[in-house]
């Protein structure tokens, strides 16, 4: 009878554990590392900066790759290129009109295809990209790295438990088709935008 | 000031502007983009090895900004032509 119980219990613990929800990162990143580079061809050099203000948060399921959620987004205002009056017209309303729309988001509809090799995840994120305030569906090949328990070893409190992940990916996006200067400049600034983000979700534990 | 004397300062004003843009140019690293007011750096994030960048704050001059230094050099030199020379120009008795 004794043995019975134990072995309901811990099967009732292995199937609770199986059927464990999602983890919710958040990718304000405590480090302030987070960034995505995006980089235009143009005359004389390309046009390559950095966008920082990330914030968001993605559900991500180890046992279950394949049921992930999540919302990212970029305060455009933290759009930065070397050159300050490239910056300065890059923001503006002519470009991308940073006061008219202040972030760019990518909502992730679905994951397909996900396979999954020791802690690295690699998949098709489906997904509502909107930029300059025109929402599109695009599809981006990414990778999501779990770091069980690195939470604490990134911020220098190993103290502190939590897990990490990583998503990398890279994509690009007709500016036109966004309402950036569409058919205009079109010999000085390439159309393409390139994007590509490796940017880190942190999931502490209470 | 005497008219004899706008030849020569603008002719010296005009090459060291040229020599001084194009010397500025080269010892901040020939940049052959545009001029950058910031400057992209590099790095790694250790634990998850992530790429970042970060931009460290100073001004690295570009190929307009020698441009624009040879051509505002090469015309104050072109102006002085149009003073006498210290020469040629009539004695003030």
């Amino acid at each position: 009878m004794k043995t019975s119980l134990l072995t309901l219990a811990a099967s009732l613990g292995l199937a609770g554990s199986l059927a464990a929800a999602p983890i919710s990162f958040d990718f304000k990143d405590p480090k302030g590392v987070n960034a995505i580079q995006f980089s235009l061809d143009s005359v004389l050099e390309p046009i390559a900066g950095t966008a920082s203000g990330i914030t968001g948060k993605v559900n991500f399921d180890p046992a279950n790759p394949a049921a992930t959620t999540g919302k990212i987004s970029v305060a455009t205002t933290s759009l930065v290129v070397p050159n300050a009056l490239m910056n300065e017209h890059l923001l503006g309303e002519a470009w991308l009109n940073a006061p008219a729309h202040p972030a760019i988001t990518f909502e992730l509809t679905r994951l397909d295809g996900a396979t999954t090799t020791k802690n690295v995840t690699s998949a098709t994120a489906t997904g509502k990209f909107t930029l300059k305030g025109v929402t599109k569906e695009i599809t981006v090949p990414v990778t999501i790295t779990y770091l069980a328990d690195a939470f604490g070893k990134r911020i220098n409190k190993p103290e502190v438990k939590g897990d990490l992940i990583v998503l990398r990916g890279a994509f690009s996006v007709v500016r036109g088709d966004y309402g950036i200067q569409p058919g205009k400049n079109e010999d000085k600034v390439n159309t393409e935008i390139k994007l590509s983000l490796a940017v880190v979700g942190s999931a502490p534990k209470a | 000031m005497r008219n004899s004397l706008f030849r020569p300062l603008l002719a010296s004003a005009g090459l060291i502007t040229l020599v001084g843009s194009l010397g500025y140019w080269l010892a901040s690293g020939a940049h052959r983009g545009w001029s950058q007011h910031r400057v992209p750096v590099g790095q790694i994030d250790e634990v998850t090895g992530v790429a970042f960048t970060t931009y460290e704050n100073r001004f690295v001059p570009g190929i307009e900004f020698l441009t624009a230094g040879i051509a505002l050099g090469a015309g104050l030199v072109a102006f002085s032509f149009a003073f006498p020379s210290p020469q040629s120009a009539p004695s003030q008795s």
